[in-house]
């Protein structure tokens, strides 16, 4: 899976959690920026993420360091990407 | 013992610390650093007080290395056997019904290893997934017992102590005006503490208080003045470390925005003691909330499943803020606001929409019944928070 595809599929991901088609992100989108983004959201969008990339699994310390959508791509890519 | 925190003893040690650190380089920076924060334990601890938390630190490091190399229930438990002596080591109330009186470690001081615990924990974690990619020898030991952090916060990360320590990002810009703010906010802390602090204090509920004796009015003006000594008192605190610890060139992160003007519980927590908010979210609401909505039984019903997390955290806030029943009872009525919370909005959204609720939150009157209620449903929690045990028991008993 190349990073643009990453980009497309969690823009998807994204859209779809906060039902919301008009969301776009680029690497320093935080919560701050999407209105319904909160604890409970965030924890139901990275689930919606490890289902939308087989195979990926975030452990309590990657979900706790991730700062913005733009290290949320890198530990996908990281894991997925080929 | 021999200093008391923010004393002008604390100052002046304060002021010795930050020439030691800005004026040294390489070991004699490290191992100076750490000798001032033996001392410091020491001073204000004593010798038994010292030695608990030399041995905790030292029971972290081993169970951390454990942790890191471990099978994951090797890992697990690893994690929970440094939990079960923090707890025998603050002597919980509740030991009084499992334990014999000659097997409890009363005489113990153990003020600052909440914070100890939490800050080993976050290790912990977060080398094992590989996020931390090393601990230092050299870094580890001060950022567990900074003298500026040790007793009260904020909570800061290891990743974000190390790298400041190492100089690869910097507390504050080194100009003139950087240092003068860092300066001006440690007396700013003074004066929210001995000044606002103390004056409050007069008015504020008292922990042998009999509350069933007050009058509605009387009880109203001690419990929001004993939530806002609170927060002048430990905002205050946190303000003169903070000025501390940006001279040192360790700056901890920011525990405090305006807490009084929160418009919901949820965002009463964001901006109250933030960096354990921060921490409990990582460490257990995430978890929690992350297995429970991946299980058959919860996968369709999100809102049970934040409301058992949120009671979950709130019931480990409780306990970590202290060892008798009151912390308790401080944590379930928090864990319970944050339920009521939750439902309201719930309900609110099917009812109104998003886009109209948000429009009625917005506007003015939505904003002074929201900060109204949050103020006081967080006054109301400190209650507990303040009250020593017959207190809290009387008043139950009264209530009941």
């Amino acid at each position: 899976m190349t990073e643009s595809e990453v980009w497309q599929r969690l823009t998807s991901v994204f859209q779809d959690v906060f039902e919301d088609d008009e969301i776009t992100l680029s690497p320093e989108t935080t919560a701050e920026a999407i209105e319904d983004w909160d604890s409970l959201t965030n924890i139901q969008l990275l689930i919606a993420i490890e289902k939308a990339f087989p195979g990926l699994q975030f452990s309590t310390g990657e979900v706790a360091n991730l700062q913005n959508v733009g290290d949320l791509v890198s530990a996908i890519i990281k894991r997925v990407a080929t | 013992m021999f200093i008391d925190l923010l004393s002008w003893e604390f100052l002046l040690f304060s002021a010795f610390a930050i020439i030691l650190v800005a004026s040294s380089t390489g070991p004699v920076r490290t191992v100076g650093f750490l000798g001032a924060n033996i001392a410091f334990i020491f001073a204000l601890l004593g010798p038994i007080g010292l030695a608990s938390t030399l041995f905790f630190s030292g029971l972290g490091w081993g169970l951390t290395r454990v942790h890191l190399t471990a099978s994951r229930w090797a890992a697990i438990l690893s994690a929970t056997l440094l939990v079960l002596v923090f707890i025998y080591m603050l002597d919980y109330e509740f030991l009084g019904l499992f334990l014999p009186d000659a097997a409890r470690l009363s005489f113990l001081q153990t003020v600052g290893l909440s914070f100890l615990l939490f800050r080993i924990l976050h290790v912990m974690i977060d080398a094992r997934s590989g996020v931390i990619d090393r601990i230092d020898p050299a870094v580890y030991p001060n950022y567990l017992l900074a003298f500026s952090t040790f007793m009260m916060g904020p909570i800061q990360r290891y990743q974000d102590f190390r790298d400041q320590w190492a100089d690869r990002t910097q507390a504050i810009e080194m100009t003139y005006e950087a240092h003068l703010d860092a300066g001006l906010r440690i007396l700013w802390g003074l004066v929210k503490v001995y000044v606002i602090g103390t004056f409050i204090f007069r008015f504020a509920l008292q922990p042998n208080t009999d509350v069933l004796a007050l009058s509605l009015g009387e009880f109203w003006l001690q419990l929001v003045a004993f939530y806002f000594f609170l927060y002048m008192n430990f905002s205050g605190y946190c303000d003169v470390v903070i000025g501390i610890g940006s001279l040192m060139g360790i700056r901890p992160p920011e525990n405090f925005n305006n807490p009084y003007f929160a418009q919901n519980i949820a965002d009463f927590w964001l901006r109250q003691h933030r960096s354990l908010t921060l921490w409990l979210t990582d460490y257990v609401f995430n978890p929690v909330y992350k297995k429970a909505l991946s299980s058959s039984s919860f996968a369709s019903l999100p809102l049970a499943a934040g409301i058992i997390a949120a009671m979950l955290t709130m019931l480990v806030s409780g306990l970590w803020h202290g060892t008798t029943i009151g912390f308790l009872i401080f944590g379930l009525v928090h864990g319970t606001w944050l339920a009521i919370y939750r439902i309201w909005d719930h309900v609110l959204v099917a009812r109104l929409g998003k886009k109209r609720l948000r429009k009625i939150r917005a506007s003015w009157p939505g904003r002074v019944v929201g900060m109204a209620i949050t103020l006081h449903a967080a006054a109301f929690a400190f209650l507990f928070f303040q009250l020593d045990t017959p207190s809290v028991v009387a008043l139950l008993k009264g209530l009941l």
